[in-house]
């Protein structure tokens, strides 16, 4: 188990190391000399000199990536050659956000998808497993933003129930803070709710065939007795890891609920950022987004050991 | 794909819908290049007109015509999700089939460093990606697709890793390799055509992603630019007339889920037919003759415990897999229930008990001492409450039949809450249950996967006693253990019935186990009960001529050969190996040391033999007596850690290098699963001619063409005794016989002078092992093969070999003539291993 979570702990070390570097390569290095962009061709050398000093951008790439790399360890983004504003609180208030909305998109889809899924699963031989099997499939099928959209038309537009956009913390008061929130994250997990869904089904169905069930059966459970107490636990194995990695790709995808919504999260930052082609700001964001999603990653291969014990003794 | 060709297409409504939505965005993107209704990019028209006659889809604030504006965008659409596809699929399947080829070939570090390399692409998903490519190169179509289809390859990478790693395990590979094909070879032949269809799936499932992905883009402005039409930037634009125009948020959401929908249904379908596990049977075995029963020679004594009568089983789709059936079960009887595969009686366990799976249903009566009326019109919760109480059942499989993520201990327990045990109690109780089974008192606290196969049917033994039923049905419960494993768990089984007074089901294919087992028995042919009555009677003087074929082909006489003659005018040393020149296969002081989890394990630990020129060698063993290991070394697939091989003339010593050629040339394989030792993609005619496919292999005067190596094949078929039309046929058209066979046919086919056969007639039903065995002892004589046969079977290599080694726990415990060694065991293991040998008695 010590080896094993050693060994993996390694890995994401490597990980992050390669991939910060891929996102300072491919936003600091590619894009050429940041004062340049932030000053324009015309600017004069002593100026952009002066830019380049203000800005740390004057040493050998290396030791700025590894400037770079240290800041983000300790916490410090860094302060946008754009909006000389300070990148941490931001980011931080952003991804507070951002994490709102992800989790309770992910709470509502798993509320909607286990039993959903097991009942699919379980009825998968006749008419009502069939249409719920259906709706799940075209539920995949459907991009979360038109749910948004649609949601926005019905509850914003035609019946004037909830707000079309925009966020209120949870501090500001929570009456106001669930009338924001509501929309975006039903929208977002919605689709979720279908995704996961389909992966219950064929975890069930796939745990409906193992024959520890029917021992359970023959030492007198019920067939239904003998799925919740042996055979859910077991189909929970594979559901974990596919929850993780669907959180790691809800947070880059609540990119698009955000801008559906106006809420003001780590991806409108990141568009933003993208628009006013503040390239630090970028690849700060990115590096924090891709941070998350390699411990997400992680967390789940702990959560994976930790509920099989066939993983748990392998030392 | 060939077994799907024989399902009708109507079988697969996903798959039909899926081409039908998928066809008709093609058709739509392909019409949109030349005829719209109107100019998808300039206006014509009034702004945000309804849908109506004039403009089906209504147009947009511009007055352009939406309906046009789909149409077009299902070419950008399209565009992205196959240049993204095409992408990940073109970096990411090599990469995968190479990293799964460098594992299954033994190289894991450098396929680990492969797969790590991409996971780290993991880190950044393709949406992801297509924004930063767009803060630094601009964003538009080029920038999305490659950004899609980066953000993909892990998929594909992993999916052909695992595919290759399949195909790399199978025993059709481990052939092409001992038939000395180049890595090249077997990547062209088997790897890719097996892994084709699960990277096809790949492709239309990540077909979708793309589709999404791509209209998240657009939507967000990072797509397409304008004015070129999509269906994510219509929505975005759609936005602020929510209200006054929904069309436009409608209609391209629709065109988007329908494209995502279609190939997502696509994918989902090309699985269903792919999957093995779904494919249909082939009905290769046709009933030959109708059975007839013959009729019982006396009703059993006492009230029946357990009584079946007429008892019939038939799937929903009207094939009857019992037909008939009446049995009795007294208390205190061990009744046999005796067939092969197929023949129904693991479905006659299973209705006795209400476990029968979907789509099959029992009719007739079902009567348990004690409780009243007929079992069958029980619902499921009052069967519930008598299974583990009044009847209890122990399957075939221990080695998934507990569940892997509960203790022990707890899961006998259950056993008696379930049934009003008090929970204190049912722990104790278990702890005692496990320690009368014969486990010791640190079982209870156990996982499953810590125990072993015999272990683990103890504990479904106690879990299965310990409400003391009236009857326990037992399914095979010893087939899946080692010979002396088998020995153990039977006298227990019996013994622990006996001293319940319950009554006993036992169902097994083999009838020496029954013989030792049972009182009476039932003889089962395809669904039939053909003959029944005491044990000793039926044994003895059976009635239906499928009990006398079955009791024949049970027993294996001695082999009686020129060898017993010479060994009684030359006794041979029994210990020490027969050191000539002329041995063909020679192995001295033999170790191999594998690493498992870090630590070494000894496989081999110091093995020597010498096999003559045309012997017949047999080599006996448990699993993990190092039996395969030591086949895999002499067969030059493996490598010893220390000491010395040489297999005809071929040094194949640890120092040596490696130079295999002209071992084979001279040495091929038969290996153990029938099902799996075929490549099921191709014809047994080009899987009976592959070996031929390496000039190194074609002996002088062989052959060297196509019509050569037909006709090789051909005479090759005749030989082993198929038809010839068999050559243009698949190995699923075939029975587990005729399969093994085939896989002679292809050890033969370029003459080798050693033929090694790794357990080959373990899979096979009793009354076609004894065919199989006999045409290897046949064939073995006519070609003047040199024999090595592994099994776990001693009967087996008595029937068909003239020197034997046994092994135990990677020694050879005792060498020698197998007469002498059989008959008159020296070893203590060898002593133990026979006594545990079951024997028909008769």
């Amino acid at each position: 188990m010590v080896r094993h979570l050693a060994s993996h702990a390694a890995q994401l070390v490597v990980t992050l190391l390669v991939a910060t570097a891929a996102i300072f390569v491919l936003l600091r290095v590619l894009p050429g000399d940041p004062a340049a962009v932030a000053l324009g061709i015309e600017a004069s050398p002593e100026a952009l000199a002066a830019w380049r000093a203000e800005h740390g951008t004057d040493g050998p790439l290396v030791v700025q990536y590894l400037q770079w790399v240290g800041g983000l360890l300790t916490g410090d983004l860094g302060t946008s050659y754009v909006t000389s504003q300070d990148l941490t609180p931001l980011v931080a208030d952003r991804v507070q956000v951002t994490g709102i909305l992800v989790l309770l998109g992910m709470l509502i889809a798993l509320v909607v998808a286990v039993p959903v899924g097991t009942l699919a699963a379980v009825w998968h031989r006749n008419a009502g497993g069939v249409t719920l099997s259906a709706v799940s499939q075209v539920g995949v099928a459907v991009p979360n933003f038109l749910v948004g959209v649609l949601l926005v038309a019905l509850f914003a537009v035609r019946l004037g129930w909830l707000p079309s956009g925009g966020w209120a913390a949870p501090v500001d008061g929570l009456g106001e803070f669930w009338r924001h929130v509501l929309l975006p994250a039903v929208a977002l997990g919605s689709v979720q709710a279908a995704i996961i869904t389909r992966y219950v089904r064929s975890a069930v169905l796939e745990i409906m065939r193992e024959d520890f069930l029917r021992t359970a059966r023959a030492k007198g459970l019920t067939f239904t007795g003998a799925l919740v107490r042996h055979g859910l636990r077991n189909a929970g194995v594979p559901i974990v890891t596919v929850v993780g990695v669907q959180i790691a790709s809800m947070l880059i995808g609540a990119v698009v609920i955000e801008r559906v919504f106006a809420v003001p999260g780590l991806g409108s930052l990141l568009l933003d950022s993208v628009g006013n082609r503040d390239l630090l700001a970028v690849q700060s964001i990115v590096a924090v987004l891709v941070v998350l999603v390699v411990l997400l990653n992680f967390l789940v291969d702990l959560v994976y050991t930790l509920l099989d014990p066939r993983l748990r003794r392998a030392a | 794909m060939r077994g799907a060709r024989r399902r009708r297409p109507g079988a697969h409504p996903q798959l039909v819908i899926g081409a039908v939505l998928v066809g008709l965005v093609l058709v739509t993107a392909l019409v949109s290049l030349v005829w719209t209704p109107y100019d998808p990019v300039h206006a014509g028209a009034e702004r945000l007109l309804p849908p109506g006659a004039e403009h089906w889809f209504g147009t947009d604030r511009f007055g352009r015509d939406v309906f046009s504006q789909v149409m077009a965008g299902a070419r950008i659409t399209l565009l992205v999700g196959l240049v993204a596809v095409g992408i990940a699929a073109l970096v990411g399947v090599p990469l995968g089939v190479l990293a799964g080829m460098l594992q299954g070939s033994g190289r894991g570090r450098p396929a680990a460093v492969l797969m790590r390399g991409t996971d780290i692409l993991l880190a950044f998903p393709g949406l992801l990606l297509a924004i930063v490519l767009g803060a630094v190169y601009g964003a538009g179509t080029v920038t999305a697709m490659v950004a899609l289809g980066i953000g993909s390859i892990p998929a594909f990478t992993r999916v052909a890793r695992s595919g290759t790693l399949q195909v790399m395990r199978s025993d059709y590979v481990l052939a092409a390799r001992a038939a000395n094909r180049g890595e090249v070879a077997i990547a062209a032949r088997h790897v890719l055509p097996n892994i084709a269809g699960t990277v096809l799936v790949q492709c239309s499932v990540n077909f979708a992603i793309a589709v999404l992905a791509e209209a998240g883009l657009s939507f967000l402005g990072l797509g397409t630019p304008p004015p070129t039409p999509s269906w994510g930037r219509m929505l975005q634009e759609s936005q602020q007339f929510l209200g006054l125009a929904d069309h436009l948020a409608i209609v391209p959401g629709v065109a988007i889920a329908v494209a995502v929908l279609g190939f997502n249904l696509l994918g989902d379908g090309l699985r269903d037919v792919l999957d093995p596990r779904l494919a249909t049977e082939s009905g290769a075995t046709p009933r030959v003759e109708p059975a007839r029963a013959v009729p019982p020679r006396s009703e059993p004594v006492g009230t029946p415990t357990l009584d079946l009568r007429h008892l019939t089983v038939r799937t929903t789709s009207g094939r009857t897999l019992l037909d008939d059936l009446s049995l009795r079960v007294a208390a205190g009887e061990r009744v046999g229930l005796i067939g092969e595969s197929g023949s129904g009686k693991t479905m006659t366990a299973l209705a006795a008990l209400g476990l029968l799976p979907d789509g099959v249903a029992a009719t007739g009566h079902v009567g348990l001492a004690g409780v009243d009326g007929n079992l069958l019109d029980r619902g499921e919760r009052a069967l519930a409450r008598l299974r583990g109480q009044a009847i209890s059942m122990v399957f075939q499989e221990p080695m998934t039949a507990l569940d892997p993520l509960v203790r022990v201990g707890h899961q006998v327990a259950e056993a008696m809450t379930l049934h009003g045990t008090d929970g204190r109690t049912a722990t104790r109780r278990a702890a005692e249950l496990l320690a009368e089974v014969g486990l010791p008192d640190s079982a209870a606290r156990r996982y499953p996967h810590e125990l072993s196969g015999g272990q683990r049917q103890r504990v479904v033994l106690a879990a299965a006693l310990a409400n003391d039923p009236a009857v326990l049905v037992a399914d095979e419960p010893t087939t899946a253990l080692d010979v002396t494993v088998q020995r153990q768990v039977l006298d227990l089984m019996t013994r622990l019935v006996s001293d319940r007074g319950a009554g006993l089901l036992f169902i097994t294919h083999d009838l020496a186990v029954v013989s030792q087992v049972c009182e009476r028995v039932v003889v089962l042919l395809d669904g039939v009960v053909v003959e029944e009555g005491p044990v000793d009677e039926v044994f003895a003087r059976p009635r239906h001529e499928y009990t006398r074929r079955l009791l024949a082909a049970s027993t294996l006489e001695p082999r009686r050969s020129q060898a017993e003659h010479a060994s009684q005018a030359d006794p041979p040393s029994r210990v020490e190996p027969v050191e000539t020149p002329a041995a063909l296969i020679r192995v001295q002081d033999v170790t191999r040391t594998y690493a498992h989890r870090g630590q070494p394990v000894q496989a081999l630990r110091g093995v020597s033999l010498a096999v003559q020129e045309g012997q017949r060698f047999g080599i006996v063993g448990e699993s993990g007596s190092g039996k395969s290991t030591l086949l895999r070394i002499v067969a030059g697939l493996d490598r010893a850690t220390s000491g010395r091989v040489v297999t005809a003339g071929v040094e194949l010593s640890p120092a040596e290098p490696r130079d295999l050629g002209g071992l084979r040339s001279a040495l091929q394989l038969v290996f153990q699963d029938p099902y799996g030792s075929l490549d099921p993609r191709m014809t047994v005619g080009d899987i009976v001619a592959e070996p031929l496919l390496n000039a190194m292999n074609v002996r002088d005067g062989g052959p060297r063409s196509a019509a050569g190596r037909r006709d090789a094949v051909l005479e090759m078929l005749d030989a082993v005794g198929l038809p010839l039309d068999a050559a243009g046929r698949y190995p699923h058209q075939f029975s587990g016989g005729q399969r093994q066979r085939i896989a002679i046919a292809r050890a033969l086919v370029c003459r080798p002078r050693i033929l090694v056969a790794d357990e080959p007639v373990s899979a096979l039903d009793v009354s076609v092992r004894r065919q199989v065995l006999d045409l290897l002892a046949r064939l073995a004589d006519e070609r003047a093969l040199t024999l090595l046969l592994v099994s776990h079977d001693l009967g087996v290599v008595r029937h068909v070999c003239d020197q034997v080694a046994v092994m135990h726990e990677g020694l050879i415990v005792e060498q020698g003539p197998t007469a002498q060694v059989y008959d008159d065991p020296r070893d203590e293991y060898t002593r133990r291993l026979r006594a545990a040998t079951p024997q028909l008695a008769r």
